[in-house]
């Protein structure tokens, strides 16, 4: 087991601090393994569980590494978690005896421990030549805080590489001077900061103490800094300003207002949009007539927030007839105005040159008590403000609006007002409890309505579903108007979703009137595809009925789409008679693929369907790629790459090339050349070369359960530039482990399969042979054995070249 | 019970920030220019995205690994080059502190390995630099408040790489949950995928490609090893890197969205312990599998554990029903309520359509961001203190506001740990 993790899980023994004798004697073990001097690399597998029940005792061993480049920082890891005053002090009297990195190292960890008596030593190096040194103590003053650090620092002469984080310090400082409640002592470092001399940078830190100290001068400063030239400095006075607490904040911002570039003023509205002052409301209605788009765009979002039923009217002309990027702004800001009157406020734009928006937002509010108000309107002759009132009656009413609004679809000629009120129709009558009922103003309108009206009305039947509408919309593929017959196919075809419409479609498909076919084809087929997984034998015999149907590109789509639902040798034999049809061969080849390989699917595992239908269609596959291997191994894609894999084989020698994320993890992603194997079994093969797409692009020989990427397995290979490896996959879907060798290609590999043991070894020229690693992976009796590789980079494709490769049975 | 954020805290939107930009990339003097601290595969995952910022520029790369370094800031150049820029603006940097010296730099990405979240940050914020910073988000606890002190002094914008919080399922969820409409909670389960265990650390020479020293950084000294490397199966998943592996890696996002739907973001627990499952042997040294319990106060009991106890995501369950979420699918029982969104006088919870679009709003508007610092802090505590909690196999009282543990020194010392000279806080 991992040592660091063994010295955690020590701890799990019920170690406290009452069972001080075990600690000891852990503190003990743990020491005595470091007076041996461990090599480096295994000295923090020490360290970090020593660093956990370590006590004064370790000090002296670890003490005098402070001052080795080599082990100070283990020593100070240990010493920084003990933080006892005598481990504090160790680090301390280190620190005058050391120079440089270990230097600048001891005073993070003294300011890490908050050690106040070290403030002073730890000033003493804001002078040292050494930059990393005298920016480790600006850091560490800047944390440990105080008095004598912040005069310390006020006072230093620092490089003017260091100026900045110095201010930096002072700043933290000035923080920890406002939580210890010395206000004055930040105060006087902010003043210092927000000099006019300094930098913008140091201002900016120096305002913002201001007004964390609650300055009396911090307005003043403030309100001058937004005049100055300097953006940054201007910006951050904006947010500052608009962030101070208190009611004149407001109007102070009002009244400078007009003297602030559209930039700034932008800045100060979002600010004030996010402080949420309802004050700020007439200064964000004042700024929507700001010439500056940004402004304005400030302006709408902050009024969201802060504005009221004074801002309704502005807004909704704003979302009725202002530019099109703010128009959507202005609809969002209306539906969340708050406080009284919003609501009524809206409704009294109705009607009117801004009832639409108003429509709209009275919908995004939800507010029922407009829903009379609302059905007035779908029947007015403003459409714009017709077509949003069916909307908003959707969100908002009740099923009574149900009959007005069938009145309102019969009665429209725009044809937007039209769908709009059946889309309010359908969705009032979805949720009820008995939707078949509620159909009756439906039904009832339909006798007598015609042509559009009469198409929306079927509309509302298909979308609803059930006996009814099946019934309705059979009734009218047999209409006087083409129009009405050709919704009706659709909304069978397409909309329904119901089976008892495949007679009726294929009719249909099959009749005389060929503008109606190809709908009626396609529905036919979808609707099959709906069935096949619960009934494969039943759409199987129906697909043979209809062959006559396959006859176009979308046609032959949802063919193979239908097949991939039917697991059964009849289905895979049509896929692979449809790779040769150039329109659909990589949808017919994928369908191919993932009917003749075993597939998860949640908890269960659908078999692969074998037999001869299965081999031609593989080999119907291989054929159209131009992909040629001796008779019996197959090509298979492990996960989605693009492009796709190819190889060539004969004689022993392989040629394949694939992209591919990895050969790894949960799931492989690249490419698998294998034959079928039963019982024990060793494959052999010479990787003569990789391209280097990657330093992990991977080739070798592979035994796998099947060809789904997650499958478990074993593979014995080489990596471009990472060595040799053995890789397995102890169960399906599971994390992939590894044993790393020596060794890039060229390279022999070979792994051997006795039972569930699977060993792979390496070998330089196919004569000695040196095992890589033995491992127990439980795989079927019947396996894939061949070859793999990976691009190891889904952009690019590598080419892995393999000789002698021989798969011997035992 | 822990004090909750005010409403004004949330009502923003993604629209709070927006700018008025014109179609088109911005004038370069109106770019915000950007640099990335870390060059691997995470770093890789934010290079799109933020390339195709129409007012953004991004001028510098570092990494210790000089490979990965120049690699993208190749890519970064092509990318310039075929829309009309010089096509070989960006620099590449090994050690960060040099980006940080660049007046012209105005904001920086952090996607460094864990170990080195706190020392960057901190440099950043000196610098006056805004942050983006990938999860976790810091090592120890110590390093955390120490982020959250030098962003708030200097006043620059963060980002916490959490952005669940911008995905709007997450978001909806947790409103359900904050405007009570499954009750009182009763329980909490948030679940993360589970750590590794690998082969052993190989030592190599070190190539000379990268600097090994400045790499391990204030880590303690390791030879190098191409496995310890490896993000896959390598410092992601040690304690000297990272705080817990996946505990903390995969975990905190989960954390971090069971703290918003309880409204508990700026505290943390009173209790926590738990158990884990460790690897026999290899480089990491993470837990594969743990089962943590902890609360707020007399609040529901929170189960964290990885995915191997429960479905990915967090699920709290009330009173009136429940709430499961995870990316790219949620479920509410009844389901009537994935399709009540809140009432304009409930609570709306900040909306952030993008994650990185946030922060660059942000930067320019000075608004706070969806995932700010002290919430990420207090995210992390959960995660630092569920890893302290497996290691030593006993329940911790923790002070939130002190961020102590009651009575435990043992566990005390693991709330930090001494830098690698030369480096500190």
């Amino acid at each position: 087991m991992n040592a660091r993790i063994l010295g955690g899980l020590l701890l799990l023994a019920g170690v406290t601090r009452a069972a001080e004798s075990s600690r000891a004697e852990q503190e003990a073990a743990l020491l005595a393994q470091l007076r041996g001097d461990p090599p480096a690399a295994a000295r923090q597998a020490i360290i970090e569980p020593l660093s956990l029940v370590a006590s004064n005792a370790a000090i002296p061993v670890l003490a005098p590494w402070l001052g080795d480049p080599q082990r100070s920082h283990a020593a100070r890891y240990v010493l920084y978690r003990l933080g006892t005053p005598e481990a504090v002090a160790a680090l301390r009297a280190a620190l005058p005896k050391v120079d440089g990195k270990l230097k600048a190292g001891l005073i993070g960890t003294l300011a890490d421990l908050h050690d106040a008596a070290s403030v002073a030593p730890i000033a003493e190096a804001l002078n040292d030549a050494d930059t990393e040194v005298s920016g480790a103590a600006c850091r560490a003053l800047g944390r440990l805080g105080g008095p004598l650090a912040a005069a310390r620092l006020r006072a230093a002469h620092v490089p003017e590489a260091l100026a900045a984080l110095r201010d930096d310090a002072l700043a933290a400082c000035a923080e920890q001077f406002i939580a210890a409640g010395a206000k004055g002592e930040a105060e006087a470092i902010g003043l210092d900061l927000a000099g006019a001399a300094r930098p913008a940078a140091s201002r900016v830190l120096g305002l913002r103490v201001l007004v964390a100290a609650g300055s009396g001068q911090a307005s003043a400063l403030l309100e001058a800094a937004l005049r100055d030239p300097d953006r940054t400095l201007a910006v951050n006075a904006a947010r500052l300003l608009a962030g101070v607490p208190g009611a004149d904040v407001v109007a102070r911002l009002s009244g400078l207002w007009d003297a602030l570039a559209p930039p700034l003023q932008a800045v100060v509205m979002a600010a004030l949009g996010e402080r949420g002052d309802v004050a700020a409301g007439p200064l964000a209605l004042r700024a929507l007539a700001s010439p500056d788009a940004t402004v304005r765009g400030a302006a709408l979002h902050a009024l969201g927030a802060v504005g009221d039923a004074a801002a309704v009217a502005p807004l909704a002309d704003i979302a009725t007839s202002g530019r099109a990027d703010e128009r959507g702004a202005a609809r969002e800001a209306l539906a969340r105005l708050r406080g009284a009157g919003v609501d009524e406020a809206l409704g009294k734009l109705i009607p009117g040159p801004s009832a639409a928006a108003a429509a709209a937002a009275l919908g995004d509010r939800r507010y029922a008590a407009a829903a009379t108000l609302l059905l007035a309107a779908a029947a007015g002759t403003d459409t714009k403000a017709a077509a949003e009132a069916c909307r908003a009656l959707a969100k908002l009413a009740g099923p009574d609006a149900v009959t007005p609004l069938v009145k309102v679809l019969c009665a429209a000629a725009d044809e937007d007002v039209r769908e709009a009120a059946r889309a309010a129709v359908t969705a009032l009558i979805k949720p009820q409890a008995d939707p078949a009922a509620a159909l009756a103003p439906v039904l009832a309108a339909l006798p007598t309505s015609a042509g559009e009206a009469r198409r929306a009305l079927l509309g509302v039947l298909a979308e609803l579903g059930g006996d009814v509408a099946l019934a309705e919309l059979t009734k009218a593929v047999t209409a006087p108007e083409p129009e009405v017959r050709r919704f009706a196919v659709q909304a069978l075809a397409e909309t329904l979703d119901d089976p008892r419409a495949l007679p009726t479609l294929l009719t249909i498909a099959r009749g005389p009137e060929a503008a109606l076919q190809p709908a009626a084809r396609q529905g036919w087929l979808r609707l099959l595809g709906h069935q096949a997984a619960a009934r494969p034998a039943e759409t199987v015999a129906a697909l043979a009925d209809g062959r006559d149907l396959w006859t176009g590109t979308a046609e032959r789509r949802l063919v193979l789409s239908v097949l991939r639902q039917c697991r059964v040798p009849q289905a895979v034999q049509w896929a692979g008679e449809l790779v040769s049809h150039v329109d659909v061969q990589a949808e017919a080849e994928a369908t191919v693929r993932y009917l003749t390989g075993p597939q998860r699917d949640g908890n269960q595992t659908l078999p692969a369907v074998t037999g001869p239908e299965a081999d031609a269609a593989l080999e119907a596959v291989q054929a159209a790629r131009g992909i040629h291997l001796p008779a019996g191994w197959r090509l298979l894609d492990l996960g989605e790459t693009n492009p796709k894999g190819l190889a060539r084989g004969a004689d022993g020698a392989f040629d394949l090339e694939c992209s591919g994320a990895d050969l790894w993890g949960t799931a492989d992603s690249g490419l698998l050349v294998a034959r079928p194997a039963k019982g024990d079994v060793t494959v052999t093969a010479r990787v003569a070369s990789i391209k280097e797409t990657d330093p992990w692009a991977k080739a070798g020989v592979v035994i796998r359960a099947d060809a789904t990427p997650g499958a478990a397995c074993a593979f014995s290979g080489c990596s471009a530039h990472n060595g040799a490896l053995m890789q397995w996959r102890a169960t399906a879907s599971g994390e992939t482990q590894y044993q790393p060798a020596p060794g890039d290609a060229p390279q022999w590999v070979r792994l051997t399969r006795h039972g569930d043991q699977f060993v792979a070894e390496l070998s330089a020229d196919g004569k000695a042979w040196i095992k890589i690693g033995e491992q127990t992976v439980k795989l079927p009796a019947e396996v894939l054995v061949g070859l793999a590789a990976s691009a190891h980079n889904v952009g690019a494709v590598t080419r892995a070249v393999f000789e002698s490769v021989v798969v011997a049975a035992e | 019970m822990p004090a909750s954020l005010s409403r004004r805290d949330f009502l923003a939107s993604s629209a709070a920030a927006a700018l008025a930009l014109r179609a088109g990339r911005a004038a370069p003097s109106e770019r915000l220019t950007l640099a990335f601290i870390g060059a691997g595969g995470i770093a890789g995952s934010h290079l799109g995205p933020l390339l195709n910022q129409s007012d953004t520029q991004l001028v510098a790369i570092c990494d210790p690994n000089r490979q990965r370094a120049e690699s993208m800031a190749a890519a970064v150049d092509k990318h310039y080059g075929t829309r009309g820029g010089r096509g070989h603006d960006c620099r590449v940097y090994r050690d960060f502190r040099e980006v940080m010296a660049r007046s012209d730099v105005d904001a920086v990405l952090v996607a460094t390995p864990d170990h080195w979240h706190a020392l960057v940050t901190i440099a950043a914020a000196r610098a006056g630099k805004h942050v983006y910073s990938e999860k976790p988000f810091s090592r120890t606890i110590t390093e955390g408040r120490a982020m959250v002190q030098a962003i708030a002094r200097h006043g620059v914008v963060f980002q916490h790489g959490t952005q669940q919080r911008s995905d709007g399922l997450f978001r909806r969820a947790c409103e359900l949950v904050r405007n009570g409409r499954i009750g009182k909670i009763h329980s909490v389960h948030v679940a993360a995928p589970g750590g590794r265990q690998s082969g052993p650390a190989v030592p190599q020479p070190v190539p000379d490609w990268l600097d090994w020293d400045l790499w391990l950084g204030p880590a303690p000294w390791q030879p190098y090893s191409p496995q310890r490397l490896d993000n896959g199966f390598g410092w992601y998943f040690c304690e000297d890197y990272s705080a817990g592996g996946f505990i903390s890696g995969w975990g905190i996002h989960h954390v971090d969205i069971a703290q918003w739907g309880l409204g508990t973001e700026l505290t943390g627990p009173s209790e926590i312990e738990g158990s884990a499952v460790f690897p026999t042997g290899g480089l990491c040294d993470t837990p594969i599998t743990w089962k943590v319990r902890y609360r707020f106060g007399d609040g529901p009991p929170i189960r964290f554990t990885s995915d191997d106890e429960g479905p990915d995501g967090v699920t709290w369950e009330g009173e009136g029903g429940s709430v499961w979420v995870t990316r790219g699918a949620w479920r509410t029982t009844p389901d009537s309520l994935a399709h009540e969104p809140p009432a304009p006088d409930e609570i709306h919870l900040y909306n952030s359509r993008d994650h990185h679009r946030n922060w660059l709003d942000c930067i320019r508007s000075g608004a706070r961001t969806i995932a700010p610092p002290e919430v990420g802090h207090r995210s992390q505590s959960i995660c630092t203190l569920s890893d302290i909690a497996v290691r030593l196999g006993r329940k911790l009282r923790w002070d939130p506001a002190a961020e102590r543990v009651i009575d435990d020194e043992t566990a005390n010392r693991l709330l930090s740990r001494a830098m690698r000279e030369p480096w500190s806080l």
